[in-house]
């Protein structure tokens, strides 16, 4: 129950993130701009798991109540920064700088950055009154552990989603797009009815992978979440998944004891379970491949 | 009105643009991030950081100073601000090394010059004020400490070959008389004790000579103390220091890491038996793995029938990659260590069974799971360069009379030569970057002895072994209690970072080289 609640978080996180990147690349990115993302996000797959699952664990809890304090001032400041970026775009439609929203984004991300620290260090007050103490607060404390883990595990399967999700928005043929604009359609009208309709068994596959993977995922969720055996489906309750309890318990089981058998039964449930996925999300693939020839 | 229903329609317009624009910049943000962090933390551990004098005074107890590294407030929300002196580990428990203190007890921050690092041989430190050296009762200035460091090493040179080369051979000479039950008043015994007494002599004589060199220093409390110069490895001054001599102390920090044993319970020392064990796990697993690999993917692209055991085996091949690593290393343990080494036990080590051989966690397991987890890799990636041979060279080869072999061997196999390479390489950098599986199939926190060495059969199989991504797996739970060890596990994630992005990086300029030779 541990690993559905902790791929759950991290679905909630990867999916905007992987497939909105996803959709940057494939849909709006130039072609050289795409050869520079792709293979960055696809070396970035590579980094061992440990390695993330020790940052946030090192680094990342003892700060996260910040970042978490970060994250939701950035969602709500979202709607004010859409305007921004109309108001930018719309009066520099005619110059055509290359890659530029990425730019903008990334200033917009440091001036916050920047700002939010400056308001820590000037109010640190402001922040407290946000976590639930003994008499009043909005926050509970528990909220930080659900958030690193979704931040470490979703982090961790963004580059797979990505991956097979880009693939699937670039495959879809040239020459539907071209069809919806000759009809007058507009770029968004056609990403949204035509390319991405496409490509959705695409997509579905890849955040079917990306599931199962972090499902699977051993170092993460053993680094990060608490590993106390509790059954309980509250997102925020410290959890133990079906991996972790594998890599705490097998060392130490008695060979063909009952503890040895069950912890065996674990491993087989995780393994039909990716099974099941992979093999619905490669049937999945291939149909978009014969509906549309590519 | 006309201009609002224009206004909402741009911003309908833009707005998938802009949450795609703003998830792309966030996940490039993000795995920027954490390279960044690795990376500065990492070398962080190395660099020679200043050392402050904190002066204080706690309600109820009185005005204290100390050493240490303060690090900057943490802004911990229902709390006061805080500030944490990190101390040295020398004569402390190292539950002690680290002092909290509410910052309007503190009087003074200081970083005087003449504060200097002491580095100690088994790994812990000590930050003292030097005063001067004390050799064989003389007062010596400080300034003769490199002179006299290098003979206290030739005294510490001197202890070992004696150590390790005579007297070695006079115990084993010793203990083989013994075991053959030669009597102890034999001529042969007692001119092999008497050469053993005098070796002890020689040994106790040098021992006593190197506790003469001493080196005398303040501590926080003006307090005198001594310290024998055959424990120090290196004592350095960071506040005085010049950026060229601290650049020293960085690359010996540096080459330390990469070549000693770890020391003080993995929180400081080098990782070199962790490299070690992780290299030689690598390399094992791919010398099992590739030809499996490359011959699995000759047979589906080249001879396979177009069938439905074929694409069954094609799914086969794809599962296995998506399978959780930690079920491979369940498999592992199940299967190679308790059942093939139970076997291997009971037919070759029969007489030392109720202690396992082969029937524990061990090295050959470990890249035998590997091997196992990195299949489906070098399968998908040779196959990728082997369906991408163009047809026309086949059909050439064909027509000039080569059977399909000698086609497969001599044109097939050369032209997509860097593709085997890359997979190979590919599945190097997975194993490496793989814990789960290892934790259960061998590698452990602490392996006395390498698995190689010069005893026959020299690689010792059936060894348990340290490994990097365990190491740092194992410095999360129990080395965050110094920053030493906190900044020794960083050190420790870049070079793994370093090694599984660099052969990554490798296998795609392979790829890219191949893609501009050929013109697909």
């Amino acid at each position: 129950m541990g690993s559905i609640k902790a791929a759950f978080l991290a679905i909630v996180v990867a999916m905007p993130l992987a497939i909105g990147s996803a959709i940057y690349t494939a849909y709006y990115a130039g072609p050289k701009l795409r050869q520079l993302i792709k293979p960055y996000v696809e070396v970035l797959e590579a980094i061992p798991s440990v390695v993330i699952g020790f940052l946030a664990a090192i680094w990342l809890l003892p700060v996260s109540e910040n970042y978490l304090l970060a994250v939701l001032l950035f969602l709500f400041l979202t709607p004010l920064f859409l305007l921004f970026f109309v108001w930018l775009n719309e009066s520099n439609r005619h110059r055509n700088i290359y890659g530029w929203e990425l730019l903008f984004f990334t200033l917009l991300i440091f001036t916050f950055m920047l700002g939010f620290h400056w308001l820590q260090v000037a109010n640190p007050d402001w922040f407290r009154w946000l976590w639930r103490t003994d008499t009043s607060g909005v926050l509970s404390s528990e909220l930080k552990s659900a958030f690193v883990l979704a931040i470490a595990l979703g982090i961790a399967i963004i580059p797979t989603v990505f991956t097979i999700a880009e693939d699937a928005i670039y495959q879809v043929p040239r020459s539907l797009s071209k069809a919806s604009f000759a009809m007058g359609a507009s770029r968004t009208q056609t990403l949204l009815r035509i390319v991405l309709k496409v490509a959705m068994p695409g997509i579905l596959s890849a955040l079917m992978l990306g599931f199962a993977r972090a499902i699977g995922e051993t170092m993460i969720v053993l680094m990060v979440s608490g590993n106390t055996p509790v059954a309980d489906w509250s997102l925020l309750e410290s959890m133990r998944s079906m991996t972790a309890n594998l890599a705490i318990e097998l060392p130490e089981a008695q060979p063909d004891s009952v503890h040895y058998q069950v912890l065996f039964f674990i491993a087989l449930l995780l393994f039909l379970f990716t099974f099941v996925f992979n093999t619905l999300a490669e049937f999945l693939r291939i149909r978009l491949r014969q509906r549309y020839k590519l | 009105m006309k201009q609002l229903e224009h206004f909402l329609y741009t911003l309908k317009e833009q707005s998938v643009k802009f949450f795609a624009s703003l998830a792309q910049a966030m996940v490039i943000f993000a795995l920027l991030g954490i390279l960044i962090l690795v990376v500065g933390k990492g070398l962080e551990f190395f660099w020679p950081k200043n050392v402050q004098l904190v002066k204080f005074q706690q309600p109820g107890v009185a005005s204290q100073q100390l050493f240490g590294y303060v690090s900057s407030e943490r802004i911990q929300i229902g709390l006061e601000g805080r500030v944490w002196i990190n101390l040295d580990s020398w004569q402390r428990p190292r539950n002690q090394t680290q002092i909290l203190l509410n910052p309007k007890y503190i009087s003074d921050i200081d970083e005087p010059e003449n504060l200097a690092r002491i580095d100690l041989n088994d790994g812990r430190f000590l930050l003292a004020q030097p005063i001067h050296l004390d050799i064989i009762g003389e007062k010596l200035r400080l300034e003769q400490l490199p002179k006299v460091m290098d003979i206290v090493a030739d005294l510490k040179e001197q202890h070992t070959n004696i150590n390790e080369g005579d007297m070695l051979a006079v115990n084993t000479a010793i203990a083989s008389l013994r075991a053959k039950g030669v009597a102890e008043d034999a001529a042969a015994m007692q001119s092999l004790l008497e050469r053993y007494q005098s070796n002890r002599e020689a040994l106790s004589e040098i021992e006593r000579a190197l506790a003469q060199y001493n080196i005398a220093v303040l501590n926080a409390a003006s307090e005198r103390q001594y310290l024998p110069l055959q424990d120090v490895r290196q004592v350095f001054y960071p506040n005085g220091m010049s950026l060229l001599r601290k650049m020293g102390v960085f690359s010996s920090n540096l080459l330390l890491f990469l070549t000693e044993d770890t020391r003080d319970a993995n929180q400081s020392g080098g990782v070199f038996p962790a490299i070690f064990g992780t290299v030689l796990m690598v390399l094992l697993m791919a010398v099992i793995v590739s030809p499996l690999g490359i011959m699995a993917a000759i047979y589906l692209t080249e001879y396979a029938p177009n069938n439905a055991v074929v694409s069954l085996i094609r799914l086969a091949v794809s599962n296995l990659a998506a399978v959780p690593s930690v079920v491979y290393g369940v498999f592992g343990l199940g299967f190679f260590v308790y059942q093939m080494g139970g076997s291997i036990d009971q037919l070759f080590y029969a007489d030392t069974l109720p202690n396992p051989t082969f029937g524990t966690p061990g090295l050959l397991w470990a890249s035998l799971t590997m091997a196992l987890l990195t299949l489906p890799v070098v399968i998908v990636a040779t196959e990728e360069g082997l369906r991408r041979v163009p047809e026309s060279l086949r059909y050439s080869s064909y027509a000039l009379g080569a059977t399909r072999y000698e086609t497969i061997r001599r044109i097939v196999l050369p032209v997509a030569s860097s593709s085997l390479l890359t997979g190979i390489i590919l599945a190097v950098a997975r194993a490496a970057g793989e814990v789960a599986p290892m934790l259960m199939v061998g590698a452990v926190r602490y392996a006395p002895v390498l698995p190689l060495d010069s005893e026959f059969p020299y690689l010792h199989l059936e060894r348990q072994f340290m490994h990097l991504g365990v190491l740092i797996y194992d410095g999360a739970f129990h080395g965050q209690s110094t920053q030493q060890g906190a900044g020794m596990m960083f050190a420790t994630c870049l070079l793994l970072l370093l090694v599984v992005l660099i052969l990554n990086f490798i296998a795609i300029l392979v790829r890219s080289r191949l893609q501009n030779r050929y013109g697909y």
